[in-house]
């Protein structure tokens, strides 16, 4: 199955095998600019995420695509709705900011999702009272309904993921040895 | 080339007229593919005018690297380091930001995106106001009792217009003692052109530029629909004397329909793009061009 295309890339010779590799690469690499750009633009290191729970409802369901900034010298309000990591944690929680507490380095918060009766204490590390700053990702300034099933579809059942490459790179290779 | 030219005719009176041009290419035996042609080894999609430019591009750089034209690599060197710097960049600065925190990945992420645009917007200007569609610049050297220097380059593009009649263009230094380029008969039709040899109107040498039709009409003015144009801009020049003096400089730009060189399977007929650039080679002054195989009509 592979001799026609090694023969193919031997015929192009060096220069048409770097500018194969080019195109890809910039393919690649244009992606990654391009997202790169919106996480430095927005200060955020994920400026979009989906909502995993139902701890936001109404305002926000599972399912939901939310859009973040995370101004750099504007502290947060009560009433902003922040998207934090706690240190340890890999899943961003999506609650509202109650109490805030302004220090001379930094900025603590405490937050509780709409849809829960507690506040997040019980959520935090123990012995952490408060999220300060630089656990937060940033706050919600957009958000679009249902468009975020796609991923949380593709998480719970990886075996998604794994047929929908596999569908795609054989395409690719089906596309081939038509020529 | 009035071999080649006759064929066409000759053929078109046999009252072939009424076939589509693509879909019975290879059926229609008025079409001037060669029995003795290679078979086509690269085959494209005929719905992608892209890959076929690109094929037709890649045929024709093979044929003129046959034809002991050495490529010059500086345009593909400049493009190939702009693009992999732009790349480079973006990839190592993404995967350094991947090791570190995001807030101490910031400066990094900064060179990298922004190196990235910047790199790719010089590419594309490169690409866009130096290159212009150029796909080979090559030369050659002819031991003639002295070294002379064959100059070619050539520029292609497709349009969707018909396929114009191929023009010459000749510099001021051409050497007027060439027989078929007679200035006094500017619409050439190919009986007439041979007629005004050795006396030249004086006045013809202080025109900036001669130019005229050659004598090989394209067959594709005939032919009903061979898709989209493929147009051909080519510029050779001789010089000598480590290239101190020019000899002649010609330009020469001509057209077919895509039909002509590719097969109803999407086969790109280096055969029929070698004789039609041999063709353009001739009309553009190329000495030796006439001795190369493929002109003679079997």
């Amino acid at each position: 199955m592979f001799s026609s295309e090694i023969a193919r890339l031997r015929k192009l010779g060096v220069q048409g095998l770097l500018f194969q590799a080019l195109n890809f690469l910039t393919v690649v690499a244009s992606g990654l600019a391009m997202w790169k750009a919106l996480c430095l633009v927005t200060n955020s290191e994920s400026p979009i995420v989906v909502v995993l729970s139902g701890s936001m409802e109404p305002a926000f369901y599972r399912g939901d695509i939310l859009f973040l900034t995370n101004p750099a010298d504007t502290p947060y309000e009560i009433g902003d709705i922040t998207v934090y990591k706690l240190p340890g944690g890999d899943i961003p929680i999506v609650h509202r900011v109650i109490e805030s507490h302004i220090t001379n380095t930094t900025q603590r918060l405490l937050t509780k999702g709409d849809n829960n009766t507690s506040d997040d204490l019980v959520l935090y590390s123990p012995g952490m009272e408060w999220v300060e700053r630089k656990h937060v990702i940033g706050k919600v300034r957009g958000f679009l309904p249902y468009v975020g099933y796609v991923t949380i579809a593709m998480n719970d059942f990886p075996q998604l993921k794994y047929a929908l490459l596999g569908s795609v790179g054989l395409f690719l290779l089906i596309q081939k040895d038509q020529s | 080339m009035s071999g080649k030219k006759n064929k066409g005719k000759g053929i078109m009176a046999d009252g072939q007229h009424g076939q589509d041009g693509l879909a019975d290419l290879k059926m229609d035996s008025s079409v001037d593919i060669l029995a003795s042609d290679p078979l086509p080894t690269v085959h494209v999609s005929k719905s992608n005018l892209g890959e076929m430019k690109n094929a037709l591009d890649d045929a024709v750089k093979k044929h003129l690297t046959g034809m002991s034209f050495t490529p010059s690599i500086f345009n593909p060197t400049v493009h190939l380091s702009l693009g992999y710097t732009s790349v480079l960049l973006c990839l190592g600065s993404v995967l350094y930001s991947l090791r570190v925190e995001f807030e101490d990945s910031k400066p990094a992420l900064w060179v990298g995106v922004v190196g990235y645009f910047t790199f790719q917007s010089i590419l594309w200007a490169w690409k866009r106001w130096v290159e212009r569609g150029e796909i080979f610049r090559g030369r050659r050297r002819r031991i003639v009792k002295r070294i002379e220097t064959d100059h070619i380059q050539i520029t292609t593009s497709t349009n969707f217009n018909a396929p114009q009649v191929p023009s010459i263009t000749f510099s001021p230094h051409t050497r007027p003692s060439s027989p078929s380029l007679a200035p006094s008969s500017p619409i050439s039709s190919p009986g007439s052109s041979p007629n005004n040899s050795s006396t030249l109107p004086p006045k013809s040498t202080t025109d900036s530029q001669q130019t005229f039709t050659p004598s090989s009409i394209p067959s594709s003015v005939g032919k009903t629909d061979c898709g989209p144009t493929y147009s051909v801009q080519l510029t050779l020049s001789t010089t000598s004397n480590s290239g101190k003096s020019l000899l002649r400089k010609s330009r020469v730009v001509a057209g077919r329909g895509v039909g002509e060189f590719i097969d109803t399977h999407g086969g790109i007929e280096e055969g029929e793009i070698g004789r039609w650039l041999n063709g353009l080679l001739i009309d553009a002054g190329l000495v030796g061009a006439e001795e190369t195989e493929g002109l003679k009509e079997e």
